[in-house]
């Protein structure tokens, strides 16, 4: 090898780690997924299915990360590599929709040949730069956009539409099929780009490392959890008044907590109305509910996110007039599912007479149209959305009516479609499962049902039901009379 | 030549016919015009945000004199009336009336004029009392010194709720091209005044039936009348023959279905959820809820409870009631907004407030719900429509929080509906102020309903007067307090001595 090759290699070498070091975009991917997603009304039934697109980067281990709101509903997933004109179909290994973050594996070897992991970094710091990477609007070239961390604090995770987290804001452009993509200070993965908000001009939103990291922690044990939840309602203790009539100092330290949602039985046991939440873990809570986090001031959930399903949390807390250490076991919440998107899992329905029952649910409400708040009876909203922050009981799942197919048996009904059932044969009806264990536990001549609101009685006859029925599958093409996945 | 005197002859004989009829209508149209009297309403306008300001506004609408030198119209827009002023064929001269009464659940007021002057040439306009089915008819009105006389066509009378409360009564459904009704509008037909205008759609409009307002006169008159009644109960029709044949009702019988009681009073009743209605006041109830009516046909039976009836009055039914026919007597309720847990209006009251500290506490009623338009919160919507609450009498909620050392960190308690104050459970801005009288320590304690996310707050009893005394005079706020029901401010303090009592 003379020393002009040797050169010439040297410097193909320096410039391949290089190469490396400055160009993260050969292990960011283009992510298109074709979603069906049900229609909520007519459960059995999906709609056409969409085509959607979004980025992804590989994180080691063979697994790409993007977020869950690409891969949500997803029937087939196909990954684009930089430069690469060859789609390689993908499966999603972990999905944690209330992060809104997902792991995809490509079962080709070839998918990864040439290809290396991005590492990731800790929390930017406020004013500093970041670069996002991505394929927005679909496009076919990688596109990458600049901008500075601006703020970073808590905000509604919409993917999900029932969890807040953190989040860092920028004014790097991030638009639709940015979704997923990193993003990076130096060579470092900073945050996951994942929604933008019209209300603010120029901002876009990333997913923080301590988001991120929480959620690859979760599945190392083969199995995504999701972010437990204290179930508390913590409220700002800043009144003077109020500070005296708990004893304590008008220091700005600590908050109060309001109530205990239900569920949670633990907390419930552990923590009181008018307990004052001094510290979480290593971090001392404000009075305005805020702690002290990488250099910001951030809601005291943060504190709460840091722990994972299952795990025991150290609080301090001011309970008449004396500190009190409380060891808070915490658990993923999934008793609120209904009040925010659903995904993957396609809705229960039950179908007797031609009248179709199915859970209500966030999604359920917006197949309504906008108009629902007045359709719906305010008993099931309550239900849905109150109940449990009252700390009371509450029904799992209203069961809503969510249609009826036409038949001589139910023809003269006149209860309207979206009316709640509230009864059937004298049961109480809290979930799908009461409705099939009041409709199919005994015999009867007669199954009636009260309906919510106004409290509306229909009767139907249980021979004509049974026999209608059949006929109605076959006349609507529904594969089954029931779908139960969600056995509560 | 005989066939051309006949023709002649005809034609002179129709044309005299048409000469005498044109000159009876004009005659009647300028007795009418006579009649129709223009009134102009000052008013006091509420507003519910700031309840203490109150802003001042204009009504223009028709009136008619009727016997009596009074003057008919509706009740819409005189709610708050300060001076009322009437002016008689467009003359340009307005006279003081006086409101001698005024009904809103009606939807009909009655106005005098003192100075006798002023009923010269002022005929008394003859009420029909016919209550005319179909058929074209005239909308005549008062247009700057001129009166508008618009075309018309009567299409059908429907029972529907009337302009200012839910109770439903017979009214007569209208076409017609002229614009921004509804103001008492006078409709006549075959020269007779056959309606006023309560409320305009497009070219539809709602016209409450002369014969209608002339029973509730008669009865006034007469020291009888009791006030417009109601059906407290829900119902639906009992078409579903499932439904009858499962509750065993014999075939060839139909009625309505009753599922709900004490809908709007809350009070027990004579009627059961799950009785099926077969006969009302006489009449057969069909499967959808209607009655043959003698003089118009099939009607809702929500009419009969106007249609011969009053407040108090009772209404004979017959119900199918687990597997036998009942009698029973019905006594109708009557529409008292004030009686309701949240009432649906508030006429010719100041709104209720009560400040303390920067606390604004407020009744929830109709008009401050209003005040939200389609965004009302949920919980507001929630307690006023279900029966969750229903054993306490008012719901109390935190209108607002006025900006104050004293209520720092409280400004998220705006919108919450208070449970109790000190251990009170509270109902009325009376339980607030008698409440407040009473802390157990030196702190007052706010509990809230327990959907908000701040249920309690705590403020300090020592600096309570001087705060309220600040905001006042801060936000130029005239009084601390404006409570109507001195009898529950009554019954409150006494409750309160009681308890005081029987701690000693």
């Amino acid at each position: 090898m003379s020393l002009h090759r040797l050169f010439l290699y040297m410097v193909l070498m320096l410039s391949s780690q290089w190469v490396h070091a400055v160009n993260p975009e050969n292990s960011v991917v283009k992510v298109v997924s074709y979603p069906q997603v049900p229609v909520w009304n007519e459960p059995w039934r999906f709609q056409q299915v969409g085509r959607g697109t979004g980025s992804g980067f590989l994180i080691g281990d063979g697994l790409i990360m993007t977020n869950a709101h690409v891969v949500g509903w997803s029937k087939q997933i196909l990954i684009m590599r930089h430069q690469d004109p060859q789609p390689y179909r993908a499966e999603v290994v972990f999905v944690g929709h209330d992060c809104d973050l997902a792991v995809l594996k490509v079962e080709e070897e070839k998918f990864y040949q040439g290809m290396e992991s991005l590492e990731f970094g800790s929390m930017p710091e406020v004013r500093s730069s970041v670069l996002t990477y991505g394929y927005p609007a679909g496009g076919q070239q990688i596109s990458y956009t600049k901008g500075v961390v601006s703020r970073i604090e808590m905000q509604g995770y919409v993917h999900s539409g029932r969890r807040t987290f953190l989040t860092v804001q920028t004014d790097a452009a991030i638009n639709p099929g940015n979704s997923g993509g990193p993003v990076l200070q130096g060579d470092k993965v900073v945050g996951v780009s994942f929604q933008g908000t019209r209300a603010l001009e120029n901002t876009g939103f990333f997913i923080p490392p301590n988001i991120i990291k929480h959620f690859l922690d979760d599945i190392e044990d083969g199995t995504y959890h999701g972010f437990p939840d204290g179930g508390i309602i913590l409220t700002p203790l800043i009144n003077p008044a109020y500070r005296d009539y708990l004893g304590l100092e008008n220091d700005g330290m600590g908050a109060r907590i309001n109530s205990v949602m239900s569920p949670f039985p633990e907390t419930k046991k552990l923590l009181f109305a008018d307990d004052v939440l001094l510290k979480v873990g290593p971090y001392e809570v404000g009075s305005d509910g805020l702690i002290q986090f990488f250099g910001n001031r951030v809601h005291v959930g943060v504190a709460f996110d840091e722990a994972q399903h299952g795990d025991v949390l150290d609080l301090e807390v001011w309970r008449q007039g004396k500190r009190t250490q409380v060891q808070l076991p915490v658990y993923y919440n999934d008793a609120d599912r209904i009040e925010g998107n659903q995904y993957d899992v396609p809705p229960d329905y039950y179908i007797y007479g031609g009248l179709i029952f199915t859970p209500l649910s966030r999604d359920y409400l917006r197949s309504l149209g906008n108009n629902w708040r007045n359709i719906v009876a305010d008993d099931a909203i309550y239900q849905m959305s109150y109940a449990k922050r009252a700390g009371e009981e509450f029904m799992p799942e209203p069961v809503m009516l969510a249609g009826i197919l036409p038949a001589s048996v139910n023809a003269d009904f006149r209860v309207a479609a979206s009316a709640m059932v509230k009864e059937i044969n004298g049961i109480e009806i809290t979930q799908l499962q009461d409705v099939v264990r009041a409709l199919e536990a005994e015999d009867r001549e007669y199954d009636e049902f009260i309906f919510a609101p106004n409290d509306a009685i229909e009767v139907i006859k249980r021979s004509d039901a049974q026999s209608a029925n059949d006929q109605l599958l076959k006349t609507y093409r529904i594969p089954a009379d029931r779908r139960l996945n969600h056995d509560s | 030549m005989i066939l051309r005197t006949t023709l002649y002859t005809l034609l002179l004989v129709t044309g005299a016919q048409c000469f005498l009829s044109c000159q009876s209508s004009n005659g009647k149209n300028e007795r009418l015009k006579a009649s129709m009297i223009q009134l102009e309403i000052n008013r006091k306008q509420y507003n519910y945000r700031i309840p203490w300001a109150t802003e001042r506004t204009r009504t223009s609408k028709e009136g008619l004199a009727i016997s009596g030198k009074r003057i008919l119209t509706t009740a819409d827009d005189m709610d708050g009336h300060t001076l009322v002023r009437v002016q008689k064929n467009a003359d340009g001269k307005w006279w003081q009336a006086k409101v001698t009464w005024v009904s809103y659940p009606t939807n009909l007021a009655l106005l005098e004029v003192d100075d006798a002057s002023f009923w010269e040439g002022v005929p008394a306009a003859r009420l029909s009392d016919q209550i005319p089915q179909e058929g074209d008819a005239q909308v005549f009105r008062w247009n700057q010194g001129r009166v508008e006389k618009w075309s018309a066509e009567i299409n059908k009378v429907i029972v529907g709720a009337g302009q200012m409360s839910f109770v439903q009564h017979l009214q007569l459904n209208v076409d017609s091209k002229i614009n921004g009704a509804g103001w008492a509008e006078i409709v006549v037909r075959d020269g007779e005044v056959v309606g006023l205008t309560t409320s305009a759609t497009d070219d539809n409009l709602k016209v409450m039936p002369t014969a209608f307002v002339k029973r509730i006169l008669e009865a006034r008159e007469s020291g009888e009348f009791t006030g417009l009644g109601f059906f407290d109960f829900g119902w639906q029709a009992a078409v579903n023959e499932t439904t009858t044949e499962a509750f065993g009702l014999p075939e060839g019988k139909e009625g309505v279905l009753v599922t709900q009681t004490g809908l709007r009073t809350g009070k027990e009743s004579v009627l059961q959820s799950r009785d099926i209605i077969l006969e009302m006041d006489g009449f057969s109830i069909t499967r959808e809820g209607l009655y043959e009516d003698p003089e118009f046909g099939r009607l809702p039976l929500t009419n009969l409870a106007t249609r011969n009836h009053f407040a108090s009055d009772s209404v004979e039914m017959v119900v199918w009631r687990e597997g036998e026919e009942v009698s029973l007597t019905y006594e109708l309720p009557e529409v008292v907004y004030q009686s309701e847990q949240v009432p649906d209006s508030v006429f010719d009251k100041d709104p209720e407030y009560l400040v303390a500290g920067g606390l604004l506490f407020m009744p929830l009623t109709g008009p401050y719900l209003a005040t939200f338009g389609r965004s009302q919160p949920f919980l507001f919507d929630y307690y006023s429509n279900t029966d969750v609450e229903s054993d306490r009498d008012g719901l109390i909620v935190i209108a607002a929080v006025l900006p104050d050392p004293y209520t720092i960190g409280y400004d998220s308690l705006a919108g919450s509906l208070v449970d109790e104050i000190n251990g009170r459970k509270i109902e009325s801005l009376a339980d607030v102020l008698l409440a407040f009288r009473s802390p157990p320590n030196g702190f007052h304690e706010l509990q809230f309903f327990p959907e908000h996310t701040v249920t309690k707050a705590v403020v300090d009893v020592g600096r309570l007067e001087a705060a309220t005394a600040r905001v006042l005079l801060r936000y130029s706020i005239p009084a601390e307090y404006v409570i109507h029901d001195q009898s529950r401010l009554e019954q409150a303090e006494k409750e309160a001595k009681l308890v005081s009592t029987q701690l000693r």
